[in-house]
């Protein structure tokens, strides 16, 4: 593996933090980007830039500090001559005009807005761990500071595969959910502007999901109401008893519907 | 001449690629315009309507990217395969592969004629290349001239060196500091030992910009301060742009 070093201190913004979705219509092309900056610790006065490139074409469009960014993060390609294999650069600048790149994610592939939807559980990065016991898999909230983590137990059999199995996911993502959508609304973050994981979710909940929170002063059983209507949009999107009862009679030898 | 604007279809495209390889076997071998609007081999290019071009002489680089930029300024996705790059090489053969004095035309390699889909290999096509750089500088086509000012039948050293970093052409200002330090407007040709393999050369500004490029924002510099970060290698083109505007 060829090794090198970074003498200049610049970080790499993971591409799992810029995650960039593109919708082009007979208005325009659009972007909108989730990023989450939560992680890095940069100055509140860095500026932010993203740059969509293809061949010798960049477009290039400043948003100011990092500290009061607007969400959500929009923007037009103006001056593009279409859209195929466009990719996107976003660098963090440090502040003063230096000219000083801080961190940077280059080679962005943008997505479209089914790959946004279906890309819904990238929100929960999957983490294998021999420290599970007897559990096979559990839910890690990194004390509520960091992003929550689904840890799956590295002891069994292709533990990579674990999370791609039908039965799997019909049996855990909906209780996954649950849980993360009933500690997300207590965190908050539906109003907060900073980049938390409780703001990603209850994002998620209202644009991947079309289940608006409900506000702060709603009764425990609105609450309820709110995670189950949820629960079961999300189980419905990703059709996960259909494809449970597939795998079920598929391993049973049966005809599949 | 006014003609429809067309492109190739996938048989057509065939067909023209046959022809410059018997061209190369037969350099004296006729244009096949009858290729250009044979209803088999072709079909039209529709922007808001119907689209006109002109035959006629394409001299430099800049004239060539001007004129398409012209006319194929509207078209949704012009990039989007080599089946118009081909009919539009095939329309301005004379331009693209002019005759020698002995009459006989000396093709060059494919992707000269037939855009290369793979990567940035597109760039060698003799009036995509031209299109792509003057549509990303037409606010200042001058800013570009040390790729735009050559002949559209010839791409030199620094063409190669340049738009083979495309961060070199996406970074406007990068491109101009290109153009400022070695591009000699009086003359309208590049500065002696700009292509050479020497210090300070352009094969040494791109890779000296893609080292500064990992550190620096170059998009938010002017073209002055990013001819400053240059190391002292630099300073002979350097020197002569400070006695030029001092």
């Amino acid at each position: 593996m060829k090794r090198r070093f970074n003498y200049t201190g610049r970080q790499k913004l993971r591409h799992e933090d810029v995650v960039i979705c593109l919708q082009q219509d007979g208005a325009g092309v659009f972007c909108q980007m989730d990023l989450r900056l939560d992680r890095y610790h940069f100055p509140v006065d860095a500026m932010l830039c993203v740059e969509a490139y293809r061949n010798f074409y960049k477009e290039r469009h400043e948003f100011g500090r990092i500290g009061s960014l607007r969400r959500p993060i929009e923007f037009q390609l103006k001056n593009f001559p279409g859209t195929t294999a466009v990719r996107f650069r976003v660098k963090v600048v440090e502040p003063g005009g230096t000219g000083r790149i801080l961190a940077h994610a280059d080679g962005l592939v943008p997505r479209t807005p089914t790959e946004q939807q279906r890309a819904g559980l990238c929100l929960l990065p999957v983490r294998y761990s021999a420290d599970l016991d007897g559990e096979l898999w559990r839910l890690n909230w990194d004390n509520g500071e960091g992003p929550v983590l689904l840890e799956i137990n590295a002891g069994v059999p292709d533990p990579e595969s674990v999370v791609h199995r039908p039965e799997f996911r019909a049996a855990v993502f909906p209780e996954v959910l649950r849980q993360i959508l009933r500690r997300a609304y207590e965190q908050g973050g539906q109003e907060d502007e900073e980049e938390t994981w409780p703001s990603h979710w209850l994002r998620f909940a209202e644009e991947g999901l079309g289940v608006p929170p409900p506000p702060e002063s709603a009764e425990e059983y609105e609450v309820e109401e709110w995670i189950n209507e949820a629960v079961r949009k999300f189980c419905e999107k990703n059709s996960l008893l259909k494809k449970y009862s597939a795998a079920v009679a598929g391993e049973r030898g049966e005809e599949q519907p | 001449m006014m003609r429809e604007l067309r492109q190739f279809t996938s048989d057509g495209l065939t067909r023209f690629r046959d022809f410059l390889n018997e061209l190369k076997q037969d350099p004296s071998r006729e244009i096949p315009r009858d290729l250009l609007e044979d209803p088999d081999l072709t079909r039209s290019v529709t922007g808001s309507g119907r689209l006109q071009i002109e035959e006629r002489a394409l001299h430099t680089r800049l004239e060539a990217g001007e004129y398409l930029n012209q006319v194929l300024g509207g078209l949704a996705d012009p990039l989007s395969g080599p089946e118009l790059w081909a009919w539009l090489t095939l329309l301005f053969f004379d331009s693209v592969c002019p005759p020698e004095e002995n009459g006989l035309r000396k093709p060059a390699a494919e992707a000269r004629y037939i855009p290369d889909q793979s990567g940035f290999r597109r760039y060698r096509h003799a009036l995509q290349g031209p299109f792509e750089i003057y549509r990303a500088f037409r606010d200042n086509p001058d800013a570009a001239m040390l790729l735009l000012w050559g002949p559209v039948s010839r791409q030199d050293e620094i063409w190669e060196q340049i738009t083979s970093r495309p961060v070199l052409v996406q970074a406007k200002p990068l491109l101009e500091a290109a153009t400022l330090l070695y591009f000699d407007r009086d003359r309208g040709i590049p500065l002696r030992g700009a292509a050479s393999r020497g210090p300070g050369s352009v094969r040494r500004f791109g890779a000296i910009v893609m080292q500064l490029d990992r550190t620096w924002d170059l998009d938010s510099m002017d073209a002055r301060r990013i001819i400053d970060l240059l190391p002292a290698e630099f300073d002979r083109y350097r020197r002569r742009l400070h006695d030029r505007f001092s």
